[in-house]
C-alpha cells in the first residue's frame, strides 16, 4: 500500500527558484548580487523569481544601506523554510520510489 | 513531476550546496574574534565596577561588528544554527557558555579583579575559537557531502 503522493510545491518547482531556496536554506540572509553569482542568472531573472517567492510568502526582501550602498537582502520566512523542507522531502521520496521500483522489478 | 525530474532537481540543489561550500571560508581571525567576543562578555560579568561593564560592552559590541563584516565579505550572514550537522556542537557551546557565565559571576569580587576570572577569559577564548573552527568544518562537510552523494 502506498501513502499519499509527495507534494511538489509549484512555487519551488522552477529550477532557479529551487536554487535560490537552496542558498537561503543555508544562510540567515543573502545579498542580491551574491545570490545572482551563486545561481548564475541575470539581475532581471533573479529579481523576477525573488518577487515570485516573496509573493508566495516564502521570502522576505529588505533594502538596507551597506558599505555606503543600497542593497537588497533576501531571507527565508518560516513558511518558506518549511515549504523548502517539504519540497525536498517530496523530491527525495519521488526519486527513491523509482529506485525501489527498479530494485523490486 | 517524474522520478527522473526529481533526481535532476536534487542534483541541482547538491550543485548549489557545492558552490556554497567553495565560497564559505572563514579566516582564523574571524573565529578568534568570535571567541574574543564571548570571552569578553564572560569576563566582564566577573569583574565589578566600570571595568566589568566596559569589558562586557566590548564583547556585546563585537557581535554586530562580526555580522557586518561577514555580510561585507561574503554577501551573506550564516549563523551557528544554520547547519543541522553542527547543532549538537552549538547546544554544547551554549551549555558551556551558560556554565562559564555562572562561574564568572560566582568568582566576582566586590572590589578588584579575581585572577581566576582572567584565567576563565583565556579558557572561554580558546574553547569558543576552537568551537567556531569546528563549526565551519561541520558546515562545509554538510554542504560537500550532499554534493558528493
Amino acid at each position: 500500500m502506498s501513502g499519499p503522493a509527495p507534494f511538489i510545491d509549484p512555487v519551488l518547482h522552477h529550477p532557479a527558484r529551487l536554487q535560490i531556496a537552496a542558498v537561503l536554506a543555508r544562510a540567515d540572509d543573502v545579498e542580491f548580487a551574491t545570490l545572482r553569482d551563486i545561481i548564475d542568472v541575470s539581475d532581471s531573472v533573479l529579481s523576477k523569481h525573488l518577487s515570485a517567492l516573496s509573493d508566495a510568502g516564502y521570502v522576505k526582501l529588505r533594502k538596507a544601506k551597506h558599505d555606503g550602498r543600497q542593497r537588497t537582502w533576501a531571507a527565508f520566512t518560516s513558511a518558506g523554510r518549511k515549504a523548502f523542507a517539504a519540497h525536498m522531502r517530496a523530491l527525495t521520496e519521488l526519486a527513491a520510489s523509482a529506485e525501489n521500483a527498479i530494485a523490486s522489478a | 513531476m517524474t522520478p527522473d525530474e526529481a533526481r535532476a532537481a536534487l542534483e541541482q540543489v547538491e550543485q548549489t550546496d557545492h558552490r556554497m561550500a567553495q565560497r564559505m571560508h572563514w579566516p582564523f581571525q574571524r573565529h578568534a574574534m568570535f571567541g574574543l567576543a564571548e570571552a569578553m562578555i564572560v569576563m566582564g560579568l566577573g569583574i565589578s565596577g566600570s571595568e566589568g561593564v566596559a569589558a562586557c560592552g566590548v564583547g556585546v559590541a563585537l557581535v554586530p561588528i562580526l555580522m557586518y563584516q561577514d555580510r561585507s565579505r561574503y554577501g551573506m550572514f550564516v549563523s551557528g544554527w544554520s547547519s543541522r550537522k553542527a547543532r549538537p556542537l552549538m547546544v554544547g557551546l551554549l551549555a558551556f557558555l551558560v556554565g562559564a557565565i555562572a562561574l564568572s559571576l560566582s568568582l566576582r569580587w566586590d572590589e578588584g579583579t579575581n585572577p581566576l576570572v582572567i584565567g576563565l577569559f583565556g579558557i572561554v577564548l580558546a574553547v569558543c575559537t576552537w568551537a567556531s573552527i569546528r563549526w565551519e568544518k561541520l558546515y562545509r562537510e554538510e554542504l560537500s557531502r550532499k554534493a558528493q552523494r
